[in-house]
């Protein structure tokens, strides 16, 4: 974007005196290598032995990744990332972005709304666990307040379903992210040229339709960045697991980063959970390829 | 606007349904909150009999009290005051740092115009999806040959460098966006790169300072897991003991006090959010919108 | 170069950091002891040692995964704990054969251990044939609580064989009652099934399986039907089991609610938190099958490996605050356990606590519960396969054994 304005031949005309940003930009890069590149390779390194409690320094090859693939529980896992990955982001992305167009048709105490929508960013998920295994639980939750309110055959039992568990973490996650992208789809629209909206007005164009064939789509920059966001926040969404329901019942809301913590640490097998942390960092080179197409796109 | 136009807007069917949604979507966004906010105000003995949703009968703050001062986590029962202290003295350093951090890799990004500078934003842009807690044995060896480990600086330091990815990708879209006249004119005045981001920059930047200062504090405060590695005894959070508290497995669960612990820990990070309300949205609209 | 040898370099480089100043005879405990009754109990060893003139820093975490992964993240911090509360097993000898424990040989012969403290408690403080901790209590694990109240409305006696439990708990059941309260937490419904499995066997089968990991008991046919007893106790629970805490659960048979309870006998200190009496509101008896034996985990305080002379003394002085006679009564009175010295009288034990300590004096074979005995690699893999069919109805018990097997190669 920048580059095409202002091409780098013309500055390099210019005298260098101390204006260097190529070795700030290297010696930042230089501790993210370390801590988190160094990391990385040291826990392929590890994948690759039988550590159990305390590292062991001993090839013995691909063993922790065949036992991986075998083990029903990391199967169940990366099944859970991919389910929470679609309906948590499409899910966050269709209602912020639906929040955001309303908000921006001039409604009252937007303010508000506003800082409503948002708030769950600023709780720690130990908070939002607690709150939605509460909310969610049949016998404490909504479906005994509804029953009690004379509903009798409502039925609100997510949690106790293994077939459905992952999904309440689904709700907790559009819960936890849709401000987010609320607020950035909204910071999107309110720079939309007054001029498209002027021309929309004449021509006539429904609303839905100009925000489904013109607003947004020219807005697919900011959608980008949240979904970049949002699927940062589901690889690393650990914590909303530990929250909500610590991977049960069974182990059917289990997810990719849970088993490696769970493996490092209680387990005491350093070999595997390396292994299961080298495969998730192979999802994240697999989603970050998307992103560098959408960026390259963007800037042709 | 006219008064009798906004009458009628007001009576639009399509308005009405508008604000119904919005209504209702602030309702799902408030419920968990209200829950926890009304029974840490119950007894255990009206949390085990009554709706959750009851208004509480007779409302207490004992409980917050019980939370802030007296609940006991190991052999302490000191509530969870004791790591106020510690939560500010590590948030505060680490959020003003890791913006600066930010600020200034962002900066020396967006004016590296070379290809090596995209690469190397890429490479930092992966950090964002790496889940730390996979790597943590490496980091404690790291950090232990550094002699930080279990250290005040150590878990400043960790926070700022885990913050790297997120904030130098808010700060270079931001930097990108803005035009290059601005750095142009500072360099035929022949100012560094370090005076030019000081004198010119920094001070056009507020808006973001303040989303990126934001996001930095809200996670900094509420990360359990690297200040209950790194952090040292010394200076534990306060959320680690609010874990302790609240996901305790063995013993009674004080359910009133576990979500008054909560509430406590979680008012500085709502303030925050409130208080930056207006700069908050400038600042995502100026940085974090430009993909 | 050995990776002890490099790590036990690390130890003595690490204790320099400790934060704060170092007084004399300080140390640093790593213990996941936070609820009341076992911060009670932790806060008694603490102020006899303060008593005695240390320092104590207290390192709580809120549950054992946790404690034991801050205390090897510190050790490999360079910053080891001074002490780290835990049981024995392959994780206590990983960490001892690592270098990372102090071998206490020397105290141990000098104050005649071996004379107060039964063999075998005295086994399970020795690691890599090093004695490496010394017993905080013991706790029984093969349990079954009872309701009193559920139990005479429904005019039943305690199970002592599975079929039995089976018909006892539909006439609970009847009888209008929650006939066995389980918390759907993995690790419960595995505590449940080693229950079963212990029954259904017997203590030789018990020994093979668990203790030996003998392949043969893994493959045998009694795997098969515990999956089959464990799926029929699945019409017995109510709907709000999923994931709710072991004490929640317990909280179903003091309010008489629900009648059975499987889990240890740590349980008491939930119990007469309520104000309820053994023998009077709640009944214990040895899970269904299990009266030939006992099943025990032992609480140890392990000591680590440190240089620094001032915690050398803290940690004396802490041995000598645990094998205290007085503080190890009064430790074992505030958790419900058992004492790990045999020379120390305890007075005015209830029917339950009465029945355990029988048990350890040789009334029935005793043994290291399932989770000391397998590996924790091992015993995961068992309590998520135990996990998974439990909720996954359309497992069959012999896929279960199939896989169980599996884990004993």
């Amino acid at each position: 974007m920048t580059r095409s304005k202002a091409p780098a031949r013309g500055l390099s005309d210019m005298p260098e005196s101390g204006f260097r940003p190529d070795l700030v930009a290297i010696g930042f890069f230089l501790v993210v290598a370390l801590v988190f590149y160094g990391s990385l390779l040291w826990t392929g390194y590890l994948s690759l032995t039988n550590s159990r409690l305390i590292p062991s320094y001993e090839i013995v090859g691909f063993d922790q990744f065949a036992r991986l693939v075998a083990t029903p529980r990391w199967r169940t896992a990366c099944v859970n990332l991919v389910i929470l990955g679609a309906f948590g982001i499409a899910g966050s992305l269709a209602l912020g972005t639906l929040l955001a167009i309303l908000l921006d048709r001039d409604v009252r105490a937007e303010g508000l709304l506003r800082s409503i929508f948002l708030h769950p960013l600023a709780l720690s998920l130990v908070i939002t666990g607690l709150a939605w295994r509460w909310l969610l639980d049949p016998v404490t939750g909504i479906q005994s307040v509804l029953r009690g309110l004379g509903w009798s055959s409502f039925h609100l039992d997510w949690l106790a379903d293994p077939d459905t568990a992952i999904y309440a973490l689904v709700v907790a996650s559009i819960w936890r992210s849709s401000g987010l992208v609320m607020i950035i789809m909204l910071a999107g629209l309110r720079g939309v040229d007054t001029d498209i909206w002027k021309a929309i007005r004449l021509e006539g164009i429904p609303l839905w339709r100009a925000y489904a064939q013109i607003v947004l789509p020219s807005l697919k920059l900011t959608i980008a960045s949240c979904i970049i966001l949002l699927m940062a926040d589901v690889v690393r969404s650990y914590d909303l697991v530990i929250a909500l329901t610590k991977g049960g019942p069974g182990f059917s809301t289990d997810l990719p980063a849970k088993f490696a913590v769970d493996h490092f640490f209680g387990r005491a097998n350093i070999g595997l959970a390396s292994a299961a942390s080298v495969v998730i960092l192979g999802f994240v080179a697999s989603l970050l390829v998307p992103y560098l197409l959408i960026q390259r796109k963007g800037r042709a | 606007m006219t008064r009798t136009s906004d009458r009628e807007r007001r009576r639009d069917p399509a308005r009405i349904a508008l604000y119904v949604f919005l209504l209702a979507s602030a309702a799902f966004f408030l419920l968990p909150v209200v829950v926890v906010v009304l029974n840490s105000l119950k007894t255990m003995d009206e949390i085990r009999q009554g709706s959750l949703l009851a208004l509480p009968a007779s409302p207490t703050f004992d409980f917050w009290r019980i939370a802030w001062s007296s609940a006991c986590s190991g052999i302490e029962c000191r509530g969870i005051s004791p790591g106020l202290f510690n939560s500010i003295k590590i948030a505060v350093p680490a959020v003003f740092l890791s913006v600066l951090v930010g600020a200034l890799n962002g900066y020396a990004l967006s004016q590296w115009k070379r290809p090596a500078a995209d690469r190397i934003m890429l490479a930092i842009t992966f950090g964002l999806f790496v889940p730390y807690q996979c790597m943590m044995y490496p980091t404690i060896v790291l950090a232990r040959t550094g002699g930080l480990f279990g250290t005040y600086p150590g878990i400043v330091l960790i926070h700022v460098v885990y913050g790297i990815p997120y904030t130098t990708l808010l700060f270079r879209n931001f930097y990108a966006g803005l035009p290059d006249e601005l750095t142009k004119a500072a360099r035929i005045e022949g100012a560094s790169f370090l005076q030019t981001f000081g004198h010119v920059m920094l001070p056009l930047s507020v808006n973001m300072l303040v989303v990126v200062g934001v996001l930095q504090f809200t996670g900094i405060w509420n990360d359990y897991f690297l200040g209950f590695i790194f952090a040292g005894n010394e200076n534990a959070p306060m959320t680690v003991q609010l874990n302790n508290l609240v996901n305790n497995t063995r013993g009674e669960v004080a359910i009133n006090v576990n979500m008054a612990a909560t509430i406590l820990t979680a008012l500085p990070t709502l303030l925050v959010y409130l208080l930056s309300g207006r700069y908050f949205v400038r600042g995502i609209a100026a940085g974090a919108v430009k993909g | 170069m050995t990776r002890a040898s490099v790590f036990g370099g690390f130890l003595a480089a690490g204790l320099g950091a400790l934060a704060g100043p170092a007084s004399a005879q300080s140390v640093d405990v790593v213990h996941y002891w936070t609820s009341k009754s076992e911060s009670r109990t932790i806060n008694i060893l603490a102020d006899a040692y303060k008593a005695k003139g240390g320092r104590w820093i207290d390192s709580a975490v809120a549950n054992f995964d946790e404690a034991v992964a801050v205390a090897n993240s510190r050790i490999a911090g360079g910053t080891p704990p001074s002490a780290i509360l835990m049981n024995p097993g392959s994780t206590l000898d990983e960490m001892t054969e690592a270098g990372y424990m102090r071998d206490l040989g020397d105290i141990a012969e000098r104050e005649g251990w071996s004379k107060v403290v039964p063999p075998f408690v005295l086994e399970k403080m020795t690691s890599n044939d090093q004695i490496v901790a010394v017993p905080l209590g013991l706790h029984g694990a093969n349990w079954l609580w009872y309701s009193k109240k559920i139990f005479e409305e429904a005019k039943v006696a305690p199970p002592r064989t599975w079929p039995e439990f089976l018909e006892v708990a539909d006439k609970i059941k009847a009888a209008g009652y929650v006939p066995l309260a389980v918390g759907g937490e993995n690790w419960q419904i595995n505590y449940i099934m080693s229950s079963i499995l212990s029954g259904l066997g017997g203590p030789d089968f018990y020994q093979k399986l668990y203790v030996e990991h003998d392949p043969a008991a893994a493959a045998s046919p009694v795997v098969a039907e515990g999956f089959e007893t464990l799926r029929k106790l699945q019409a017995y629970v109510d709907e709000g089991s999923v994931g709710r805490s072991w004490n929640e659960t317990t909280g179903l048979l003091v309010t008489d609610r629900a009648a059975m309870q499987f889990i240890g006998d740590y349980v008491k200190g939930e119990f007469s938190a309520a104000g309820k009496v053994a023998g009077t509101d709640y009944g214990c008896v040895l899970a269904p099958g299990t009266e030939g034996m006992y099943q025990v985990y032992t609480d140890l305080m392990t000591i680590t490996a440190v240089d620094d002379p001032d915690v050398v003394k803290g940690q004396d002085l802490l041995v000598a605050a645990v094998l205290d006679p007085t503080v190890e009564v009064d430790m074992s009175r505030s958790k419900g356990s058992t004492p790990g010295r045999s020379d120390v009288v305890s007075e005015g034990l209830d029917p339950c606590a009465r029945l355990g300590s029988e048990s350890l004096a040789g009334a029935r074979k005793v043994f290291s519960g399932p989770y000391e005995t397998l590996s924790s690699d091992q015993m995961g893999q068992v309590t998520d396969l135990v996990g998974q069919f439990w909720t996954d109805r359309s497992m069959t018990a012999e896929d279960a054994a199939t896989r169980f097997a599996a884990i004993f190669p």
